[in-house]
C-alpha cells in the first residue's frame, strides 16, 4: 500500500535525522506532496491517506521541536509528482490562476530553497500550496 | 414542490443495520446506542465479550436491537466475518463505523517504537481499509455510508502523540479520497472527530486533573460532550438520509474547541 510506503518512509526519514533537538540552529526539513494530501483523489486513496498523514505527521513534529528543527509541507501538483498515471487535479473548476502546475526546477525549487534559508525561522508546521494557484481553500 | 424523503422525528434509522468497531465501550457504545435509539440494529464488534457482550445485552434490556460479536480489527479475516455475518443474519448493511483504535504512545518520536506505529497503524489506516473493501459490496446494494472516527488531532497535530496524529489524519485524506471514488457507487464516506468523557479520558483526567480543566477551558460550549447524546447523534446524522448529500467530510464534535476547518 502506498500509505504504508509512505508512511513507514517519513518516519525512517525522521530517525535519519538523529536527534533534531539536540543542537540549535537552522534545521529544516521540507516535505514535498501532492496536492491530492488536501482534497484525496478517486482512485488514488492511498496517496491521499499517505500525505495527510505526513501532514499531521509534520504539526507534531512542528510542535515536539520547535526551533531546534522546523518543517514545513510543500504541496504540489500530482502533475509534477507522478506521471500521467497518477492523480490530477480534478477538484478544480477553474484553470490555475498562474496558468499551470508549474516547473519542478524553476517553480518548485526556489521554494525550497527559501525555506531552508537560515532567515526563514518562524514558519514550521504549515502546509504551502505551490500549485500555480489550483487549490485555494484554507 | 415538496419532493423530499426526510422523515421527522425519532426512528431516523429504522429497518437500518450499522456495524460498530470498537462498539463495546466509550465513543463507539455512544454512537451505536444513539443509532439503536433511532430504530436501527446494531452491532457492535469488538474484542472482548465481558464488555461488549455485556453492553449489547444492556441495550437489548432497553428493547433496542443489537449484537455483539467478536472482532480483531487486525485480522482482515475477523472484519470479513463480522461485516458478511450482519449482512447475512440483519438482510442488509447501511452503516459500517471504523471507531477501534489500539495505541496509546505518547512523547518523544525519537522514543516511539515500532511497535508503537505498527499497533495504531494496524488498527487505523490499515483496519479502515479491511473495513472498507470488504464492506463496499454491501453498502453499494443499500446505498450506504462509511464512517471513520478521526481527531482534531489529525488536523492541528499533536505534540504528545504524533504518531497518533498521523494515523487520524490519514484515516481523514483515505476517507476524502474514498468519498470520491465511491460516489458513483451512492456510498458515502465521512470522519467524526469527537471530543467525549469515554472511560479512557475520565481516567486520563482522574491522572491529571489539570487535563479536564484545559479541555474545557478551550471548549466554548464550556463542558465535554456525552458520547451517547453529544457525538451520537451525528453518527445518526451521517447514516442515514439526513445526509444524503454530504461526502467526504469530517464533522468535529467537541462543543467547538477546535475550529481550524
Amino acid at each position: 500500500m502506498v500509505e504504508a510506503i509512505g508512511v513507514a518512509r517519513a518516519v525512517g526519514g525522521l530517525a535519519d535525522l538523529g536527534d533534531p533537538t539536540a543542537e540549535t540552529g537552522a534545521r529544516r526539513l521540507v516535505w514535498i506532496l501532492p496536492t491530492t494530501a488536501l482534497g484525496g483523489s478517486a482512485g488514488f486513496v492511498g496517496v491521499g491517506a499517505a500525505g495527510e498523514g505526513i501532514r499531521a505527521l509534520a504539526k507534531g513534529m512542528a510542535r515536539q521541536w520547535g526551533p531546534s528543527c522546523t518543517t514545513t509541507v510543500l504541496a504540489v501538483s500530482p502533475t509534477l509528482l507522478f506521471d500521467g498515471s497518477g492523480p490530477s487535479d480534478e477538484w478544480s473548476l477553474s484553470l490555475p490562476a498562474l496558468g499551470g502546475p508549474g516547473d519542478v526546477t524553476t517553480d518548485v525549487a526556489s521554494l525550497v530553497d527559501l525555506m531552508a534559508d537560515p532567515r526563514n525561522r518562524f514558519t514550521t508546521g504549515g502546509t504551502l500550496v505551490a500549485d500555480g494557484g489550483s487549490w485555494l481553500a484554507p | 414542490m415538496n419532493t423530499s424523503t426526510i422523515p421527522s422525528g425519532a426512528g431516523l434509522l429504522d429497518g437500518r443495520v450499522a456495524l460498530i468497531t470498537g462498539g463495546g465501550a466509550g465513543i463507539g457504545l455512544g454512537l451505536a446506542t444513539a443509532m439503536a435509539r433511532h430504530g436501527a440494529a446494531v452491532v457492535l464488534a469488538s474484542r472482548r465479550s465481558e464488555v461488549g457482550e455485556v453492553a449489547a445485552a444492556e441495550l437489548r434490556a432497553e428493547g433496542l436491537r443489537a449484537f455483539w460479536v467478536r472482532c480483531d480489527v487486525t485480522d482482515p479475516a475477523e472484519i470479513s466475518a463480522v461485516v458478511h455475518s450482519t449482512a447475512e443474519d440483519l438482510g442488509r448493511l447501511d452503516c459500517l463505523i471504523h471507531n477501534a483504535l489500539d495505541g496509546s504512545a505518547s512523547g518523544p518520536l525519537e522514543d516511539a517504537t515500532d511497535g508503537d506505529w505498527a499497533a495504531l497503524a494496524a488498527t487505523s489506516v490499515r483496519a479502515s481499509y479491511d473495513c472498507a473493501r470488504i464492506a463496499h459490496p454491501h453498502l453499494r446494494a443499500t446505498g450506504g455510508s462509511l464512517v471513520l472516527l478521526t481527531s482534531a488531532a489529525g488536523m492541528e497535530g499533536s505534540e504528545v502523540r504524533p504518531l497518533y496524529a498521523m494515523a487520524k489524519a490519514a484515516q481523514r485524506g483515505f476517507a476524502k479520497g474514498l468519498a470520491a471514488e465511491w460516489g458513483p457507487d451512492g456510498i458515502r464516506v465521512n470522519c467524526i472527530a469527537p471530543v467525549a468523557m469515554t472511560p479512557a479520558l475520565a481516567g486520563a483526567i482522574h491522572h491529571d486533573p489539570s487535563l479536564g480543566e484545559r479541555l474545557v477551558a478551550r471548549t466554548p460550549l464550556g463542558r465535554i460532550g456525552d458520547p451517547i447524546d453529544d457525538v451520537g447523534p451525528v453518527a445518526v446524522f451521517l447514516a442515514g438520509d439526513l445526509s444524503r448529500h454530504v461526502t467526504g467530510q469530517t464533522l468535529v464534535v467537541d462543543g467547538g474547541g477546535f475550529r481550524g476547518l
